[in-house]
């Protein structure tokens, strides 16, 4: 108790006790604001990874032709334990480049992804608040009108038809034929990624053609399609490359669509599962001896690396705050020096060395605890502030075009400021024992002497 | 009568300088000593060591019929706190602690209930007339912190109190009321009493005076 009632009092009346708990607001608050940003960037990262992707991809083992996609395959797919839904896909990398009727203007690589629509959207990869965003980077040419571009793979040509196709309908239940335009022929809709269409100045409604050349100066595919929609995953290694397609469309485009001799085939099948990935993963390797991979294994990487960057940041800062130990030592090795003659007269009263040293580990603690709360305070006072700053300020301090994410990442992890206040209480801790102790060795009869004139 | 405190054969020596060769002294239950010498005689060193803050080098002292002179750090230490007053000419109050606080602080070190303590100081304070007042040492006269550093030595009712010049700083009258009220309570609480002292009307109040000359203690002849 008298180590608690001097230790308080000490660091309540001791202005050298505020320097040391500022110096500790610092070092918890600035740690803290990098490192939940940090996080915040890991976050997103392995957010947009996630979303994107799969939680299980099952691929042929060794074929370079992929599996044939039979209504038996996909069932034995569905049979697997934990398998919630099944959606093929066709995989291939390809050439964009403008339809002939305006001209070639330029080739662009790009991956064709063919899929069944309504399947993907039951993953969660083709979610309607994916669809037609603008670019993030560059934007060469205006968006067009909702009433203009198309949604999905509906093209506006696909709109008019199904329109004229319900008119032919109502007209026939009538009974009251009437003229009705020609019905126009529609191409095949394609979704490309934000960042694929418009540096190059393209936008929906624009007819482009894909083509895989087949490495001898022709094409294994060749297919004339139009831009329906634009697709924004927020991962810009997708959103520059990727191009979306009807699965028998990219089927032709890649060789694999059904022939007299042959089935149609798909490169791979995407599963859903709700159940652990891993083992779902092992599962349907057991059962129809193809390769399955889980989404971490195929995009783990990227996430991986953010990982680690995010914990090479701790580790820094907590090095960083290692350099407090030498304020919080010389600001308690000052209270020892100013309290010299406190400290002799309590040894005369018969104060306990322990008691004195307590005071002061007591003290050194609260002050640690005290100015990480207030460091904790203050940087999610500046995390919390920092986007609003940046949009009032109409400066962006995370821009786009470096980060592709539209505001700086922030997150409020409390593990990140309990970890960097637990660390300081430690350092600030190690850095008191040695003044404690010093506090301790005051004899009293010199203080006494001292003050006997 | 029993002495509270007894000290027999004291000696103590600086180097070369030998300071106490023999010093004896027995005090009893209320019963006030002065102790008086020229300066560097040794009284304070006497005082240090019957308040177990020094060591003797050789002798004995006994509070209560306890051989204290030979105790560990931590038993000296924790008579100090119990058992032993101290009154010192610079009060050696502690400046971040309240009138109060600092009155308490005694009681906090001995380990007493704080409620009977804070009921006691207040006792205490009040019959020095620094009833009701808790406000900062620093702006009290020399009078009122020596009252304050008596009530801060009388808390835990101790069985010796020391006092070394407890009116060296303070003016002739107020020294009077101090010293009055030193000596009211001292007896009150049957304690030990010894009081250093240069001053011959300090001497005049103890029941028996000392003299401290060549590390020995006389009876001091009475004075006219």
């Amino acid at each position: 108790m008298l180590a608690l009632h001097l230790g308080l009092r000490w660091l309540i009346r001791r202005r050298a006790a505020w320097l040391a708990a500022a110096a500790i607001v610092l070092t918890v608050a600035v740690p803290v604001v990098i490192v939940d940003l940090t996080q915040g960037w890991y976050r997103l990262v392995a957010l947009n990874a996630r979303a994107y992707e799969a939680d299980v991809v099952v691929r042929a083992r060794s074929s370079a032709h992929g599996l044939r996609d039979t209504a038996e395959g996909r069932a034995a797919l569905l049979a697997v334990a934990g398998v919630q839904s099944v959606a093929p896909f066709v995989e291939s990398w390809a050439i964009l480049s403008r339809s002939r009727i305006e001209g070639l203007e330029g080739n662009i690589p790009c991956q064709v992804q063919g899929i069944e629509w309504q399947r993907d959207a039951e993953l969660g990869r083709v979610a309607p608040s994916l669809l037609h965003p603008p670019p993030v980077l560059e934007l060469r040419a205006p968006p067009l009108t909702p009433a203009e571009r198309g949604t999905g793979f509906v093209t506006p040509g696909w709109r008019a038809l199904t329109a004229l196709a319900g008119l032919h309908a109502a007209t026939a239940v009538g009974g009251q034929p009437c003229a009705l335009p020609p019905a126009p022929r529609p191409r095949a809709g394609i979704v490309c990624g934000r960042e694929l269409l418009y540096p190059y100045g393209m936008r929906p409604g624009e007819v482009i053609q894909l083509a895989v050349p087949n490495g001898t100066g022709g094409t294994i595919g060749r297919v004339t399609a139009e831009i329906s929609d634009t697709i924004g995953t927020g991962v810009l290694e997708i959103d520059r490359s990727i191009v979306l397609a009807p699965l028998p469309l990219a089927q032709r485009l890649a060789g694999l669509h059904a022939r007299p001799e042959r089935a149609a085939r798909v490169s791979g099948y995407r599963l859903a599962t709700t159940d652990d990935i891993d083992a779902v993963a092992a599962a349907v390797e057991r059962a129809t001896g193809l390769a399955a991979y889980t989404w971490l294994e195929l995009r783990g990487n990227t996430v991986k690396m953010m990982e680690i960057q995010r914990n090479l940041f701790t580790v820094s800062m907590i090095a960083v705050q290692l350099l407090t130990v030498f304020v919080v030592y010389a600001v308690f090795s000052t209270m020892v020096a100013e309290l010299r003659h406190d400290l002799g007269v309590l040894r005369g009263l018969g104060a306990r060395r322990r008691d004195l040293a307590g005071a002061f580990l007591i003290a050194g603690t609260l002050c640690s605890v005290l100015g990480g709360l207030l460091g904790w305070a203050l940087s999610w006072g500046v995390l919390a502030a920092l986007n609003p700053l940046s949009d009032a300020l109409g400066f962006a301090l995370f821009p786009e075009s470096v980060f592709y994410t539209p505001q700086a990442p922030t997150s409020f992890d409390a593990w990140i400021p309990l970890l960097f206040i637990a660390s300081m209480t430690t350092i600030g801790l190690a850095a008191v024992l040695v003044p404690a102790w010093r506090a301790t060795r005051i004899e009293p009869i010199a203080v006494i002497r001292e003050g006997a004139g | 009568m029993t002495a509270r405190l007894a000290a027999d054969g004291i000696c103590k020596r600086y180097g070369m300088l030998r300071v106490l060769d023999g010093a004896s002294l027995r005090v009893a239950a209320g019963e006030i000593v002065a102790i008086r010498g020229a300066s560097g005689t040794g009284k304070s060193t006497l005082l240090h060591i019957l308040g177990l803050l020094d060591r003797a080098d050789a002798g004995s002292v006994r509070i209560d019929g306890v051989e204290v002179a030979n105790l560990s750090e931590r038993q000296r230490a924790r008579w100090r706190a119990r058992r032993i007053g101290f009154v010192f000419q610079s009060f050696h109050l502690l400046a971040d602690f309240s009138i109060r606080e600092n009155v308490l602080m005694s009681a906090r070190t001995a380990g007493m209930p704080l409620a009977e303590a804070r009921a006691r100081a207040d006792a205490l304070l009040a019959r020095v007339g620094l009833g009701g007042r808790d406000g900062r040492i620093d702006v009290l006269s020399g009078g009122e912190r020596q009252r304050v550093a008596l009530c801060r030595a009388l808390l835990p009712r101790p069985a010796v109190l020391l006092a070394d010049e407890p009116t060296g700083n303070l003016d002739p009258a107020t020294a009077r009321t101090v010293l009055d009220e030193l000596v009211d309570l001292a007896r009150r609480e049957a304690s030990a009493v010894v009081i250093v002292t240069h001053d011959q009307a300090v001497a005049a109040r103890a029941d028996r005076t000392w003299l401290l000359a060549d590390g020995k203690l006389h009876a001091a002849p009475a004075e006219p």
